[in-house]
């Protein structure tokens, strides 16, 4: 699995997550360029992530990730991505 | 006189109220208590009064384990007396993250509470927002309610109505809707403990700013105040504060929502 499909993923969780499914993701997305994306949200998204790559954020990566590029490095480097 | 210990107990006493019901799950492992409503959207909550104090690591290693193993309840409620240095960092040992925060806010709405920003507040019809107490058993009426609330505080999942309708959870509720020409834009439930309490507040995204949350809030602050409540109380996300300080509501303390990671 490459970037493009871990973004895919990613932006699969986001729309259920943030229930839009008409809701665009990338990498450059922020919490603020998304309706209902809030503290509460936000680690709704971070579990979801963790339970589709089998990995844990540190609480480093889950208050500091900027935007879903950087999930998605985190992603890439820790998690399962067969 | 209204506290901080008294505003977040009676979030605690309307959980305590769901916890013997048939529908609800409820339980207990050391200080903490929890509820759930199991496929609805709630309750589905632990929590943990002031009165247990500070959460010892053990407890807290234990409500972990329930959580993990049940994979409920996901959120847990502290007050700030509770929320020590010790206690954050257990919490974050398990794996549980601050979510957010809710600060704990009460007015007063008995008869020294004066009168001048409500001045509508016992007419059903407010500008072209329509108020009522709405009847649970009228599916409707409900299903409009429940629409909103669900829509605007939990994702669209569910609530069930045959909890609502319950009759001795009836006695403790009542359901607040208000609407524009025939639809229901905005909601709150009024919660009759040892305060009334404001919860599920809910005004569409379409219609937020137009002053109809305002009215529906007056509305229910005339029904506590007709059934003999000194203060209506309620706990507001920071986003809300500004709203509810501009209605006069001073605030107290906090609560801080914990979510359970995996």
């Amino acid at each position: 699995m490459g970037p493009n499909e871990v973004l895919s993923d990613v932006s699969k969780i986001c729309r259920e997550v943030f229930n839009d499914q008409q809701l665009e993701i990338n990498p450059n997305t922020r919490a603020k360029d998304v309706a209902g994306w809030d503290s509460m949200t936000n680690l709704f998204l971070i579990d979801a992530i963790e339970q589709r790559f089998k990995f844990k954020f540190t609480l480093d990566e889950i208050m500091n990730a900027g935007n879903v590029g950087e999930l998605c490095g985190i992603v890439m480097q820790r998690g399962q991505l067969s | 006189m209204i506290s901080n210990e008294g505003i977040a107990k009676n979030l605690y006493d309307l959980y305590d109220s769901l916890a013997g019901h048939e529908l609800v799950h409820s339980g207990r492992t050391g200080g903490f208590e929890f509820v759930r409503h199991e496929g609805f959207a709630w309750p589905n909550m632990a929590y943990r009064p002031g009165r247990s104090g500070p959460a010892r690591r053990e407890e807290i290693r234990l409500l972990k384990e329930l959580m993990v193993s049940e994979g409920w309840p996901k959120l847990v409620l502290f007050d700030e007396e509770g929320m020590t240095g010790e206690v954050q960092e257990l919490l974050a040992k398990e794996r549980l993250i601050g979510a957010t925060e809710w600060v704990n806010m009460a007015l007063p709405v008995g008869k020294s509470a004066g009168h001048g920003r409500w001045e509508s507040e016992n007419v059903g019809k407010m500008g072209n927002l329509e108020c009522r107490r709405i009847d649970v058993d009228d599916p409707g009426e409900w299903s409009q309610w429940a629409s909103v609330v669900s829509g605007v505080l939990f994702k669209n999942t569910p609530l069930d109505p045959g909890l609502f309708r319950h009759p001795a959870i009836k006695q403790q509720f009542s359901l607040m809707t208000g609407y524009v020409d025939g639809k229901a834009v905005a909601t709150c439930l009024l919660y009759f403990g040892e305060s009334a309490g404001l919860y599920m507040v809910a005004t569409l995204p379409e219609f937020q700013g137009k002053g109809f949350g305002r009215q529906l809030m007056g509305y229910s602050r005339a029904e506590a105040a007709a059934r003999g409540y000194e203060f209506v109380v309620l706990h507001s996300t920071k986003a809300g504060l500004n709203f509810y300080s501009g209605l006069g509501f001073k605030s107290f303390g906090k609560l801080f929502l914990y979510y359970s990671m995996q």
